[in-house]
């Protein structure tokens, strides 16, 4: 002991050398360093075939639309839409709208944005090779051409209020000189879906597995320098971590802050501002109408209108909301969530009534014969399977209410959890009596065709409601000319709708975003909060460390 | 020795082939064309065609075996069925994430357990002893993950003291010098390494214990008590070599344990390794990732069980392997 | 040694009096682990009677012989007490409990502990108490039987190696294959493929995925002993190969397996939890530890009991088994310390 420790000494010594080494010096003016949380992974960054949120807050960064959706998601004719691509457009007649690319944007390899890109960008899509999911959803476009090097030129099969958005909003323009080379089946697996090359105002710089994505600015955007000069994406595998690094300073924003008590946690953070913004969701408990046992004969008990009527009367939706979401979400209203601008329709609802229900049923004929507590009716017991994914807590609770409120009424209902693959796999092929759903849809109420249509049957439609009268209606809205007929017939489809009660409509959950106080000019487009990143800036004077660290190469 | 290590290399590399063998036939077992459940229905034929095509599915079986272990010779793991990427990227990424927690966690675990073990050995049967056999009880019982969620909690977000989550800073990362960067992984690989190692070093602890209590009680030992030769020397020379060599064995038994640990370590600590991508695989179905997977750590905890026995052999030539 | 007897019997009875109608409504209505419960409720207070009722000198021989074996201080009697209780519990939880563990109450949703909700209520306002009892009573049923399972082919397996030297090299060689897979991955590859998993299914692939280092164990044990005085004294008298096996060999083995066995239970159980905590492995809505761990983490900070009362239950059941394990470790081999 009386001997001193050389090594020891040398070690703290280097550590200590080590330690006070600074990083890569200032900013030179062009500063701002964002860290993003998200949740699961980033698996590709080819836009045709991206097909999960985080994705999307990554490739909008770096691919451009022609034109973007204002903030208040009009997607009625052109009204709102802020110029990308396209500096201009022309509604040459009503089936043809003409689009003048702006003649200073550029790839980021250099070369010009032309209108070529714009035809090539279509074929892509349209493609059955590439399987993009977003495919069919441009089907009412029948071609787009290059007039000239500048103009592109959409043609329609008919006219239809939403032709503009339909033209804009579903394709990211890709870059045709790069792209033509890859044979199109081998394009998905290609080294451009990890190393993209875009339009638009960030440019990917770093990308390490499951850990970071770096963007960084492009400062001679031609719409104007981007706002913050370096954008870096965390990700974690689920979202209970999530706010652990928001509250400890290392990162800033968030997009979507999953779960409540993650809610709560971040508005007591005092550097970071929630911000509610309506969600695209609205989850149900959907009724199949045909029998899971053999598909081409209706379900035994779900096939009966003024049954599932009955049952829908004898949910008490807000308070399942309430216990479930808390203040989180608002009582779901239709097939739509709260983001679509048909959300705001007023639409009468079925109400809660459960002596009514209870009357209802006696009426139908079901009584409990054999003294067992469970209605029954010609010798079939009012009992059915619900099914949901293990992985969503929220659903599960919303189930194993319905199957409380219902128990009294003598209908039992048996809630099974199943694995999110098997789940999947169930609900695609409609193996279930009733299952716990939520969709997101896009901002147009068109989504609707594929989940509720008797055309939707081979798509997403699963349950199988199909009633010819309301995709009449649908159909109607979706070919209105203007905006008044087209409100009118979407008003009547979900009135008929809501009288099938085809499902049950539970919640729909708000999203809370958290963003660092040091940020201005935040605004969020409901639909995917990172379309307007580019723009926020920070407040002169609220820089913080990390800000000033920027990458010296461009 | 040289003939000792043909052997074990042998073996070794027979074993791993039975390994990958029962892999690959476990996949095919399982019910339906592994990659058409995977896929959304709505996927139009040629596609479906074409990525059978690109993962082999439409040949016989035999051939298919045939072509995997071609390419596996190759290091080519075939590609994923999730991002069509070649698998070998993202392994490229973790394989060296997990391999530095399971150092950090194997440090952790001996220092932590031969420390402890020592102790308790000179401290036998009083209250220090029963103390720690309480405190190694209490960390062999407890589930890894749990603890990792309790350490974050405290250590992390309450304290400070360290990162939440990740294997660096994504921020500065690469921006600083070299001798910094290392500082900085070192500095998130803690908690994780802490977590695993702590639970797997009651094992250490609790084995040395014994270990030396036994040693502590040969004869050659009080002999050397007898002759007068000053206690730190006899410690070191006669009981530390004895009592180490168990320890060696122990490492070759702790290459899968830290592995399976390292399953749920990693997904607590946000730590982009091979656990991780395991249960996003297993998640995704993703045949050939898991099949990578399982051959990789097949051979490392091989590879880990041919070091053990070759340390064994050179600390103790008087051994024969059984 | 009496009062004991005494105490058991007048609680056994206490218990039958208490929860009578539902012992009866388990027997008659229930699954067969519910049956189980309700048979072992109403066993307890006999079992207690016929042991007050056993003539003194059967009672002496049996304490005089296998007593002294038992004897193992302070630890093993923690141990046996804490498992017993653990046990127990899980066993009797369904005649025990007073709520319904999937009963929703959102009147209480999130209560703190109260007389009616020992620990609290849940996120539907469902009793922490009967939800973790049961989710206990899960991870037992399947860890016992994946144990004993483990035993069973790891002795068997570890024996043919020891004394049939021609399958010994073979037999190693798949040992060493097993052992070569972390048994998570192992469990994770096998799960994929496999979407729904019952109990029984779950407790049949843990079991089979255990038993490789038992037949290390064993087969090293067989090994010493084969040549010890009395197995060639025995192999000299010319005793039939079983016989040289159950009367000489297994008895010996029976301590190092006994241990292993306890130990591996804690093993298994935090294997299973872990694997729930995933998301892989038993699938709802049979309740699990490692599932309540999962959903409760995200709440962690605001209310931890939802995932710390379960965390704490693992905790508790392994450190009971491990102690046990111990126990019976320094009691069958007294000269190891």
């Amino acid at each position: 002991m009386s001997r001193s420790h050389p090594p020891l000494v040398a070690l703290l010594g280097l550590v200590g050398t080590l330690a006070a080494c600074e990083p890569a010096p200032a900013c030179d003016g062009y500063c701002g360093t964002a860290v993003i949380v998200t949740i699961g992974d980033v698996g590709t960054l080819y836009p045709p075939v991206i097909g999960t949120n985080q994705e999307w807050e990554v490739a909008d960064q770096i691919f451009l639309r022609l034109a973007d959706m204002g903030l208040n998601l009009n997607t009625v004719g052109d009204q709102g839409f802020v110029p990308k691509l396209a500096s201009s457009w022309t509604f040459e007649d009503s089936v043809t709208i003409a689009f003048r690319i702006d003649s200073a944007a550029r790839w980021q390899d250099g070369q010009p944005v032309t209108a070529e890109d714009v035809a090539f960008t279509f074929a892509v899509y349209r493609d059955p090779a590439t399987n993009s999911s977003a495919g069919h959803l441009l089907d009412r476009i029948v071609s787009v051409t290059a007039r000239d090097k500048q103009t592109a030129v959409f043609r329609f099969t008919h006219p239809y209020v939403e032709q503009f958005f339909d033209a804009t909003h579903h394709m990211r323009i890709l870059p045709k000189h790069i792209l033509d080379t890859i044979p199109p089946l081998q394009r998905a697996g290609h080294e451009f879906a990890r190393h993209p090359i875009g339009s638009g105002p960030y440019r990917l710089v770093r990308w390490v597995s499951q850990e970071a994505i770096e963007l960084a600015a492009d400062s001679n955007f031609f719409l104007g320098r981007p706002g913050l000069a370096r954008l870096i994406w965390r990700t974690f595998p689920d979202g209970t971590g999530m706010v652990a690094p928001l509250e400890t300073g290392e990162a800033d924003i968030t997009g979507a802050i999953i779960g409540p008590p993650n809610v709560d946690r971040a508005r007591q953070i005092p550097h970071i501002r929630v911000i509610e913004y309506p969600s695209p969701y609205y989850g149900y408990m959907g009724f199949n109408f045909r029998n899971p046992a053999d598909r081409t004969r209706p379900h035994p008990l779900f096939h009966d209108r003024a049954l599932r009527r009955a049952l829908t009367m004898a949910i008490d939706r807000v308070a399942i909301t309430r216990a479930v979401w808390g203040e989180y979400a608002v009582p779901a209203k239709g097939p739509m969530g709260p983001m679509l601008r048909t959300f705001a329709y007023h639409l009468p609802q079925i109400p809660y009534d459960s002596a009514a229900a209870r009357a209802e049923l006696a009426r139908l004929g079901w009584r409990d014969h054999d003294g067992d507590g469970v209605l029954d009716r010609d010798g079939q017991a009012l009992r059915f399977d619900v099914i949901a994914p293990a992985s969503s807590g929220s659903r599960i609770r919303s189930a194993v209410l319905i199957q409380g409120q219902l128990q009294p009424l003598g209908v039992a209902v048996n809630v099974v959890e199943l694995a999110p693959a098997v789940f999947g796999q169930r609900a695609q092929d409609g193996d279930f009596d009733a299952i716990m759903m939520t969709w997101g849809t896009d901002p147009t109420p068109s989504t609707i065709v594929e989940l509720w249509t008797t055309d939707g049957i081979a798509a997403s439609n699963w349950d199988a409601y199909s009633n010819p009268e309301f995709d009449r209606y649908v159909e109607q809205a979706r070919n209105a000319r203007d905006s008044t007929d087209e409100r009118t017939a979407w008003e009547a489809a979900y009135r008929i709708f809501l009288d099938d009660a085809p499902a049950i409509l539970l919640s729909s959950p708000l999203m809370n975003a958290a963003v660092h106080t040091r940020f201005e000019n935040v605004t969020i487009r409901p639909d995917l909060w990172a379309t307007t990143l580019w723009t926020w800036r920070i407040r002169p004077g609220a820089m913080i460390d990390r800000d000033r660290l920027v990458r010296r190469d461009p | 020795m040289i003939r000792f290590l043909a052997i074990r290399l042998v073996q070794a590399v027979a074993i791993v082939f039975l390994v990958v063998t029962a892999t690959f036939f476990l996949i095919r077992l399982a019910p339906g064309d592994p990659y058409t459940t995977v896929t959304d229905r709505h996927v139009p034929p040629e596609v479906v065609d074409y990525n059978r095509h690109l993962f082999g599915f439409d040949q016989p079986i035999a051939r298919q075996y045939v072509t995997y272990l071609r390419r596996l010779s190759h290091g080519d793991l075939g590609l994923s069925h999730r991002t069509f990427r070649p698998v070998a990227e993202r392994i490229r990424g973790a394989l060296p994430n997990t391999i530095l927690l399971g150092f950090g966690a194997l440090l952790v675990n001996f220092a932590f357990g031969i420390a402890v073990g020592a102790v308790q050995a000179a401290r036998y049967d009083q209250r220090l002893d029963h103390l720690l056999s309480l405190v190694t009880l209490t960390l062999f019982s407890i589930p890894a993950f749990w603890l990792g969620l309790l350490a974050i909690d405290l250590l992390a977000v309450n304290l400070g003291w360290f990162p939440t989550g990740g294997t660096m800073d994504v921020v500065t990362g690469d921006l600083l010098p070299f001798g910094r960067q290392l500082l900085q992984r070192l500095h998130h690989l803690v908690l994780p390494a802490l977590t695993l190692g702590l639970v797997s070093g009651a094992w250490t602890a609790r084995y040395m214990r014994a270990e030396m209590l036994d040693v502590l009680a040969r004869d050659y030992v009080r002999t050397a008590w007898a002759k007068g030769l000053p206690p730190r020397r006899v410690v070191i020379h006669h009981i530390a070599r004895t009592a180490l060599m168990p320890i060696v064995t122990l490492f070759g038994m702790f290459v899968p344990v830290l592995l399976s640990g390292a399953v749920f370590i990693e997904y607590v600590f946000a730590w982009h390794g091979l656990g991780w991508e395991a249960a996003k695989a297993v998640e995704t179905y993703d045949y050939p990732m898991i099949t990578a997977l399982t051959t990789l750590t097949a051979a490392m905890v091989v590879l880990g069980n041919l070091v053990a026995d070759i340390l064994y052999r050179i600390a103790d030539p008087r051994t024969v392997s059984s | 040694m009496r009062r004991w007897k005494w105490t058991a019997f007048a609680l056994g009875i206490g218990l039958l009096a208490w929860r009578w109608s539902r012992i009866l409504e388990l027997l008659t209505r229930g699954s067969p682990l519910d049956r189980l419960a309700a048979s072992v409720a109403l066993a307890l207070p006999l079992f207690a009677a016929g042991a007050l009722a056993m003539p003194l000198e059967i009672r002496n021989r049996w304490v005089v012989r296998v007593a002294p074996r038992l004897v193992g201080g302070r630890a093993m009697t923690l141990g046996l007490v804490l498992s017993g209780v653990v046990c127990a519990a899980a066993v009797l939880a369904p005649v025990l409990i007073t709520r319904d563990p999937v009963a929703i109450d959102l009147a209480h949703r999130l209560a703190p502990p109260s007389w009616a909700h020992p620990l609290g209520t849940d996120l539907a306002g469902r009793d922490q108490l009967s939800r973790v009892l049961h989710g206990l009573r899960t991870s037992l049923a399947i860890a016992l039987p994946a144990v004993f399972i483990a035993i069973v082919i790891g002795t068997a397996m570890g024996t043919t190696a020891a004394f049939l030297r021609r399958l010994d090299g073979v037999l190693m060689r798949v040992v060493d294959v097993g052992m070569a897979f972390p048994r998570v991955f192992l469990l994770l590859v096998l799960f994929a493929f496999w979407r729904t998993i019952s109990i029984g299914a779950m407790t049949l692939i843990l079991g089979l995925t255990g038993w490789f280092h038992v037949t290390r164990l064993v087969r090293a044990e067989a090994l010493a002993m084969r040549d010890t005085e009395f197995m060639l004294a025995a192999r000299a008298l010319g005793l039939p190969a079983w016989r040289k096996f159950t009367r000489h060999v297994l008895p010996n083995l029976a301590a190092p397996i006994i241990v292993t066995a306890t130990l591996g239970i804690g093993n298994v159980i935090l294997i299973e939890s872990g694997l729930a905590y995933l998301g892989v492995g038993v699938s709802a809505p049979t309740p699990s530890l490692g599932r309540m761990i999962n959903v409760g983490q995200t709440y962690l900070f605001t209310e931890p009991a939802l995932a710390v009362v379960p965390g704490v239950t693992i905790l508790v059941t392994v450190i009971a088994f491990s102690l046990l394990g111990d126990g019976l470790h320094h009691a069958l081999n007294p000269r190891s310390r």
